[in-house]
């Protein structure tokens, strides 16, 4: 089943908005953002990454709403208040919208303060604050209460391959009749933890263009998803999800599409397979979960002149494409995982 | 995808400090009256939690040291479904086998490995990707048994391991899937004990689930699982389902990150969802396994909403004999639901003594007795989720 994308909304290295990514990819394969120093302590200060900024957030909610939220929550508010404005719906979503968040790795930064105190843990020293965002479904909670969604709920943590999982359920929800809309996006924000999954794997390379290692990032994509309506004849929606692993009997089913190929630098069996294929991570670093970042990307190369040809030089298109336009968005995780979102328009 | 089609459940199997496994922890919530301690792994805690006893899991499992607690509690959860379900994992093998789980502290757990080892407390050749990995419980079941379907670990806070039973029918009806594994998991953990006591919800004595003196919960650990099968594979089997779930309804609140909405919106919701997904009105209901933490206002707004929605209907807490297991509790409850109304039978409140005037319905003082086919279980968890899980021991065919 179809299910039509009305409007995303992004949070990256880049910037916000669809804009500043189309922008970033217009310039490809030049950087948009240099890796900027960040992070929750002074261990990962001096860290290059592709840290992303929420000050925008502050122009569209008081700040003083926000003042217990913290970094992992803004950026999934942020791209999700972004995709409501790209969908036309700034005045809010039905209020039995389906939320799902998807992330690969949790509010970690918030968990690792936590834990850091560890040593000397009491009662007393904990904060209830941040306890309380460590909780994983913070991010949804704070959405959900910001947009007034009463909406299922759900929040996957499945490292890479929490967003093609996410995809999968809000299409389930719709398929079911549990919601007529659903607003599924995927969240992961910088850490210490995330900075040493990347030393751990210094190959970690974007997977095609031989280049060196890529910083690792942070960033939030979020979409409405909705089923068919007659006037959708240019709307861009999700044709298929798959997803499989290493130990089960059908390997990927790699559309003969144009694909955005996230890998991991370790597990590069499909390679070989790919058609014409590219990999935006120059312009939004690695993280679990950046294939969220990875379906915007191809919704803007199909909803935008020229944004193809630049993306994929070696690809000519031709009439089956341009009858019947199609990008796939593959993720390769670690564990021999993968999946695949096929976006059409 | 019809989702009001029951999904038949063929095995069950659960964990916690009531018992080591289903049967003996139905024994104990009909005979015992529990008490919580102080844990062990915690010297200078005070606050009593509902702990697993370590003899309750295989000593083997122990040597695996990449094994963390919630992991080794989901597995002796799995092992004992999958063999009531008359299920091995060989004849597994060539099946579609997803696997749900929800969790509260899964990766929590992995993190402060992590953190110990940047600290340099710990030392280990894990790379944080492994960790992140191998800690996830749905992960690891699945690389465990080499499931060969779709797997996820759910993260929605204490209505995890019920939302997790709801996916998990999904995965069935629309034909993903031929078994899905699915429940929840948590074990003890520092954060949570310490943060449950920073928000002011820990109880300093056992949890007095709806009690006028009731003062907070006490946390717990534990895993539940079940196996959901489809119609085709159970014919093939010549088996019949142990029970269906029927519905399954989730909603949030809107209103806070720790408090549920004062007039149980969100509840609402998910219970008529519940309701019109297992085709059955108030009246149907045989009986309702509540949240029923022992907090002051999830108690308040649950005996409300019992008043409104179910007048007459026998409802009762399960936390007093395990504990708040978090992520678990969805999937544990569920369990006890099942069985309860195999044994036509609802355990008492343990911990519940002296009415509150304030509150205008009451839960179960005794193990009692109940006639019908269906029952709810549910669900509410922080981040304002609400899920309920409506089960039935009748065949609809």
């Amino acid at each position: 089943m179809k299910a039509f994308i009305r409007g995303a909304g992004v949070v990256g290295g880049f910037g916000c908005r669809l804009s500043r990514l189309e922008a970033a990819i217009r310039k490809h394969p030049a950087h948009d953002s240099d890796p900027a120093a960040s992070g929750s302590s002074a261990e990962v200060s001096a860290v290059s990454a592709f840290t992303a900024k929420t000050d925008l957030l502050d122009q569209l909610i008081p700040p003083r709403t926000l003042r217990r939220v913290d970094h992992y929550a803004r950026m999934a508010i942020l791209a999700s208040h972004l995709a409501l404005e790209d969908a036309g719906m700034g005045n809010g979503v039905p209020e039995n919208t389906g939320l799902i968040v998807a992330t690969g790795m949790g509010p970690t930064a918030n968990t690792l303060d936590l834990q850091a105190a560890d040593v000397a843990l009491t009662d007393l020293a904990l904060s209830p604050i941040l306890f309380s965002n460590s909780v994983q479904n913070a991010a949804a909670a704070y959405i959900s209460m910001l947009l007034k969604i009463r909406g299922p709920s759900l929040s996957i943590n499945q490292y890479e391959m929490a967003v093609p999982l996410a995809f999968q359920t809000a299409i389930d929800w719709l398929a079911e009749g549990r919601t007529e809309t659903v607003l599924v996006g995927s969240i992961d924000c910088f850490s210490k933890a995330l900075h040493e999954a990347s030393l751990n794997c210094r190959n970690l390379k974007t997977g095609d263009s031989g280049q060196g290692a890529v910083p690792v990032g942070e960033g939030s994509a979020f979409f409405i998803l909705t089923l068919p309506e007659r006037q959708d004849i240019r709307c861009p929606f999700v044709q298929q999800v798959h997803m499989g692993g290493a130990s089960r009997p059908a390997g990927a089913p790699i559309p003969n599409t144009p694909i955005l190929y996230n890998g991991n630098g370790k597990n590069t069996d499909f390679m070989g397979q790919l058609p014409a294929h590219a990999n935006f991570a120059h312009l939004y670093g690695t993280f679990p979960t950046s294939m969220g970042l990875d379906v915007a990307a191809a919704m803007l190369l199909l909803r935008t002149e020229h944004l193809l040809p630049i993306s994929f030089p070696q690809f000519d298109g031709g009439p089956a494409f341009h009858e019947n336009p199609r990008i796939g968005c593959l993720k390769q995780g670690v564990t021999g995982d993968w999946g695949v979102i096929v976006i059409g328009r | 995808m019809n989702r009001q089609q029951p999904v038949s459940i063929s095995g069950m199997g659960c964990i916690c400090a009531a018992g080591k496994n289903l049967p003996d922890c139905m024994e104990a919530l009909f005979s015992q009256t529990p008490t919580p301690a102080p844990p062990r792994s915690l010297p200078e805690a005070q606050h009593p939690v509902f702990e697993v006893p370590d003899r309750f899991l295989p000593a083997s499992d122990f040597q695996n040291m990449s094994m963390v607690r919630a992991v080794r509690l989901a597995l002796a959860a799995t092992n004992e479904a999958l063999t009531d379900a008359g299920l091995t994992p060989a004849a597994l093998r060539r099946k579609r086998v997803g696997v749900v789980i929800g969790t509260n502290v899964g990766s929590g757990v992995s993190n402060r490995a992590l953190q110990r080892e940047l600290s340099g407390i710990d030392c280990s050749c894990l790379s944080p990707a492994e960790r992140f990995v191998l800690v996830n419980p749905a992960q690891w079941l699945a690389r465990h048994f080499d499931f060969s379907g779709p797997h996820v670990t759910i993260v929605n806070a204490c209505s995890a391991g019920g939302d997790a039973i709801g996916l998990a029918g999904t995965w069935i009806r629309s034909g993903r899937c031929d078994v899905v594994i699915a429940g929840g998991t948590d074990a003890l953990y520092e954060v949570t004990y310490y943060g449950f006591i920073a928000l002011l919800n820990s109880d300093t004595a056992a949890c007095k689930p709806f009690d006028l003196h009731r003062n907070g919960l006490n946390l717990g650990e534990g895993a539940a699982m079940m196996v959901l099968e489809s119609e085709a594979m159970l014919t093939n089997r010549g088996k019949k389902a142990r029970a269906f779930l029927a519905g399954y309804g989730t909603a949030a609140d809107a209103y806070h990150l720790t408090a549920p909405h004062p007039q149980g919106c969100g509840l609402h919701i998910a219970v008529q969802d519940a309701l019109t997904s297992a085709g059955c009105c108030p009246s149907d209901i045989a009986f309702i396994n509540a949240h029923g933490t022992g907090t002051r206002e999830n108690d308040r707004v649950e005996s409300f909403f019992f008043n409104q929605v179910f007048p007459g209907v026998p409802f009762g807490s399960t936390k007093g004999y395990t504990g708040h297991t978090l992520g678990a509790a969805g999937a544990i409850e569920a369990a006890f639901t099942i069985a309860s109304l195999e044994h036509q039978k609802m355990p008492a409140t343990a911990g519940f003594d002296a009415p509150d005037p304030d509150l205008p319905a009451h839960p179960l003082t005794e193990p009692t007795a109940i006639s019908g086919t269906t029952a709810l279980s549910q669900t509410l968890a922080f981040g304002g989720n609400n899920s309920v899980l409506a089960f039935t021991t009748e065949s609809s065919a």
